[in-house]
């Protein structure tokens, strides 16, 4: 008789590597391993050392080869058995696949969006330590007011902590020499611009620092995107010679596509070529602020290192220019990843549409679950026989996991088909906010992903119907009596109904305030009225501004059906151009008497006669400007209500008077009402409105109003505006209409987006409802027979089997209500005009969930009342 | 069931596997002899460990190959923790079947001269 001793450190180590093989395996060998591992060990060691380290070396190798050899084999078995069972129940494989690889498509989608904008670094070199400079004022409520050359010139020269400061200002030239002229958009770019990106140009090269100097030979370098929309992809491009500003400028380089900041433009030259850079004004006046200024830190230098040492250049400045930074209006330099400024406004939309996804994602996966849990019961007596053959409770759960990850696999290409399909929509959906879109591709990493993804689904899909088989006692399973597996699987099912319930309820509530924000802003008053009114952008070249919009004006009036006709320097909801905030001076204004706090300071307009009637705003007190406000009249403004009520709450502003610049006071004629310019969610906020005749405007938006804004008006208006001036550019001629259409769409497309997971999350959770309750039916058959053998109606059977419908509802419901509410405050960046607990929103999901959760239900109900309590007893 | 499979199906053999067949052709025996006798054989050429003879034990017990002994050694002797192994008639032909397969082999690499005549 062997006496039992504790194990040795080797033996240990031995049962360590024996947990690797399967436990078929271990259960049938492990013992007699044990006894030829001790017997082999004694001879090692009395071979030597040598032979005693090979020895384990050896068995170290072999243990883990064999448990890989056998983990294999029956990886490939049960996957075989998996696949003839797919096979064999063709209906249940496809809707489970379908619904899986929407779920992990829609996954796979939303994490393509949000790596290539969210997670990855910007697709240049030196693009992760870039960073936007912006000069503040915080007392008038400037966030970023630009920088001038001389206060490029004083933070390049006198700052310790950055490696580089590049500038950029985007100006509209005209390009002569193409087939005809076209209007583009210029970065105007400091020479070592794109050498800080770290961008290598496509064709050509880069600008040099000789293209930057006085007299030096003017150079352009195109943007990809223009590139291949105007010169149809031609490398031969690069060396031609072009017209611009009068200049002949040669093409020296083509940019790789890359994400374009801080706005897409079609071409872009050194500071040099541009005349408004050049001019003595932007030269040498410290308030001539246009430009945008990025850097890149030293080597080990932070970010708030960098924040100390350009402080103090400012309060430097401050106290030498003293007249430049008035202590009233404060004077702050601020910092801003470059990164995070391109993903800043997707970012809360990224958030919410992954959030959604996700909560998909786990409603496919417990619908998924619960229809494997129902086969589970139908297969109760197949894996009882398994179990008396000799299959564990671990092999069968082994297997169980693998169906259902060879479910979720082949879910997951049918995802990876519907993300590769989607990813158009998803480009043109994300452009809408960040020019970071153009780096979304289908990667690698996307694959990855998704299939990371799937083999997760598959096994919680595999492992949740397990629950059944682990409770349920062998005796049980050979008499094939699954009374017990039954009532566990029917509180199983029961849960994972409740959990669909509830993350419904969520994407309902989700996709409720979306779509109730999206019907805020349409019908939102904007301040004007869009239909009937044609717009379009007019740039003309040379000095003769005045004379021109004023016989365009003159013309176009004079067409057929136009009503009326005007010109602004900005149309509302055009996000193109932007007029920026000017401080203004205010005589006599009640609320500053007041001390109350002091309004931001208001954006000036420039129009035209007529154009508050075009545009469908209405003048609410004094007058409109007239033909008679020119130059050399008395000047005047008129303002728009949100100003008139800041600063004379009780009385009327007209009358009163107002100063742009020191000492030129200008009195307000009219009071317009507000014009909701900057968005329909963003509240109107206070505009002065100066008059063309006082102003000179080389760029000008027009507006026509007429009852029929067919493409025929604008070819005549294209038509005047080259009869009058051949140089003269006609941009973007849109209906007013589209223009607030327009600016609805990434909105509507979220509001879309949000709504189609809802719906899909609707369909998925009535579909689990329904078969849930078509297997109790199955299941109670003989309960169900024998109440209606003792008089019960079926409508009383009905009833009572309602009620634990209605039980469950009630669970997912309060569960998914406390969801949505904890997280419809992560919505509020994209909500507008409703609170983010909604009333209405969460009245109507309820509403919606409960008439489907009954329709869902009832109809497998009302099988009950074609059953026959005699047949029904029979059968038992 | 799978179907019947032929002899021919099974070949050819691993070294390893056709070495514990050959230790057992000359009567059943047990996991520490089977894994001497091969090392004894071959001049520790053939180390079988622990993991990868039970590996090939499972593999020849569900092919058919070997069967357990019921057979006991006298109790004195017997180790009740020791499994008995047993080629089976199936196991016999298939390794007498790799025999000749490999005789074929050498008598063409004979007449290749890829290797010299026969001396034994």
């Amino acid at each position: 008789m062997r006496v039992r001793t504790n194990p040795t450190a080797q033996e240990r180590f031995l049962s360590t590597l024996l947990r690797l093989l399967p436990t078929d395996f271990q259960d049938r060998f492990a013992g007699e391993m044990r006894t030829l591992f001790r017997d082999q060990q004694r001879d090692a060691r009395d071979a030597g050392r040598f032979a005693y380290l090979r020895f384990f070396v050896n068995t170290t190798c072999g243990l883990i080869a064999t448990a890989f050899r056998e983990h294999r084999e029956i990886l490939f078995q049960d996957a075989d058995y998996a696949l003839r069972l797919m096979r064999r129940d063709l209906s249940f494989t496809i809707a489970v696949i379908a619904i899986l690889g929407m779920a992990i498509g829609a996954s796979t989608t939303a994490f393509i969006a949000a790596n290539a904008i969210l997670i990855q670094p910007l697709p240049f070199s030196g693009g992760n330590h870039l960073i936007h400079l912006q000069q503040r004022q915080p007392g008038v409520g400037v966030e970023n007011m630009g920088f001038s050359v001389k206060e490029i010139e004083d933070y390049r020269s006198q700052n310790h902590t950055l490696d580089a400061l590049v500038e950029f200002h985007e100006m509209t030239f005209s390009l002569l020499g193409g087939r005809e002229p076209v209007r583009v958009d210029t970065g105007v770019v400091s020479a070592n611009f794109f050498r800080i990106l770290g961008v290598t140009p496509l064709y050509g090269r880069s600008f040099m620092d000789e293209d930057d100097t006085p007299n030096a030979r003017p150079v352009l370098i195109l943007s990809y995107n223009f590139w291949k929309k105007s010169f149809g992809g031609d490398p031969n491009v690069v060396g031609q010679k072009y017209s611009m500003n009068d200049k002949e400028h040669v093409v020296v380089g083509i940019l790789p596509p890359i994400p374009q900041f801080p706005s897409e433009v079609d071409v872009y030259m050194p500071t040099v070529a541009c005349p408004t850079r050049s001019g003595e004004h932007a030269m040498h006046e410290r308030q001539w602020h246009m430009m945008n200024v990025y850097a890149t830190l030293k080597p080990g230098v932070t970010l708030a290192e960098a924040q100390t040492d350009l402080n103090q250049i400012a309060k430097r400045l401050q106290v030498a220019y003293p007249d430049d930074y008035p202590i009233a209006k404060g004077y702050e330099i601020g910092l801003r990843p470059v990164h995070e400024e391109l993903s800043h406004d997707i970012r809360p939309v990224l958030i919410v549409l992954s959030a959604a996804v996700g909560l998909l994602l786990l409603l496919a996966c417990t619908n998924v679950t619960g229809i494997m849990v129902s086969r589970m019961l139908a297969r109760t007596r197949e894996l009882a026989v398994r179990t008396i053959l000799g299959a564990g409770r671990n092999r069968i759960l082994r297997a169980m996991i693998t169906e259902g990850i060879m479910l979720a696999i082949f879910g997951g290409l049918a995802g990876l088909i519907f993300a590769y399909g989607s990813l158009g929509l998803l480009v043109s959906f994300t452009a809408k906010f960040t020019s970071l879109a153009s780096q979304l591709s289908f990667t690698q990493g996307a694959i990855v992903f998704c299939l990371l993804l799937s083999l997760a689904c598959g096994v919680v899909i595999g492992m949740a119907p397990s629950i059944g088989v682990r409770f349920m006692p062998p005796f049980t399973m050979e008499r094939g009596n699954v009374s017990v597996s039954g009532r566990i699987s029917s509180k199983t099912r029961g849960a994972l109904v409740a959990a669909q319930l509830a993350f419904c309820v969520i994407l309902l509530v989700g996709a409720g305030l979306a779509l109730r924000t999206v019907l805020h802003l349409e019908r939102v008053d904007a301040g004007f009225q869009p239909s009937g009114v044609l717009t379009s952008r007019i740039y003309i070249l040379n000095g003769t501004h005045q004379e021109f919009f004023k016989q365009l004006l003159q013309r176009i009036r004079r067409l057929p059906g136009v009503e009326s006709a005007g010109l602004a320097s900005t149309i509302p909801l055009h996000d193109a151009v932007s007029d920026g905030p000017v401080p203004i001076e205010v005589r006599d204004a009640e609320a500053i008497q007041r001390n109350e706090t002091r309004p931001n300071p208001p954006v000036i307009r420039i129009v035209t006669p007529d154009y508050f009637r075009t545009l469908g705003a209405r003048i609410l007190a004094g007058r409109d400007f007239s033909e008679q406000d020119t130059k050399e009249a008395t000047p005047v403004v008129i303002v728009n209500q949100h100003l008139a009520s800041h600063y004379w709450p009780n009385g009327s502003a007209v009358g009163k008077q107002i100063a742009v610049s020191p000492d030129k006071w200008l009195s307000i004629v009219g009071v317009v009402s507000d014009v909701r310019h900057v968005g329909l969610d963003q509240d109107p906020s206070d505009e002065v409105y100066g008059s063309l005749a006082e102003s000179s405007q080389a760029a000008m938006s027009l507006v026509i109003r007429s009852p029929q804004t067919s493409p025929d008006l604008g070819a005549q208006l294209r038509w005047i505006a080259h009869d009058i001036d051949p140089k003269a550019v006609v941009a973007d001629v849109r209906p007013m209409m589209q223009v607030r259409s327009d600016w609805l769409a990434s909105r509507r497309m979220t509001a879309m987006f949000l709504s189609v997971f809802a719906v899909i999350a609707l369909c998925i959770t009535a579909s689990g409802i329904s078969g849930m309750m078509a297997l109790t039916v199955g299941e109670r058959k003989h309960e169900i027979g024998v109440r209606l053998a003792v008089g019960a109606t079926p409508g009383t059977v009905i009833l009572s089997m309602m009620k634990q419908v209605l039980v469950l509802m009630m669970i997912g419901l309060g569960t998914g209500f406390g969801g949505a509410w904890m997280m419809s405050t992560s919505m509020s960046h994209i909500i507008s005009g409703i609170a983010p607990r909604d009333a209405i929103t969460f009245a109507v999901s309820s509403a919606l969930l409960i008439a489907v959760t009954m329709a869902s239900s009832f109809v497998p109900l009302t099988r009950i009342a074609k059953l026959d309590p005699v047949v029904l007893l029979k059968a038992e | 069931m799978g179907k019947k499979r032929t002899i021919e199906s099974y070949l050819p053999l691993t070294p390893a596997l056709f070495h514990v067949l050959l230790a057992l052709a000359d009567g059943e025996k047990h996991g520490y002899v089977i894994s001497k006798e091969i090392a004894r054989r071959t001049d520790n050429e053939v180390n079988l460990s622990t993991g990868t003879l039970y590996g090939i034990i499972k593999r020849l017990l569900e092919d058919g190959m070997i069967e357990e002994s019921s057979e006991r050694p006298d109790f004195s002797l017997d180790d009740q923790r020791r499994r008995y192994y047993r080629l089976t008639k199936l196991g016999r032909t298939v390794a007498e079947a790799e025999a000749e397969r490999m005789e074929r082999v050498l008598a063409l690499a004979r007449l290749k001269n890829v290797l010299g005549p026969q001396n034994a």
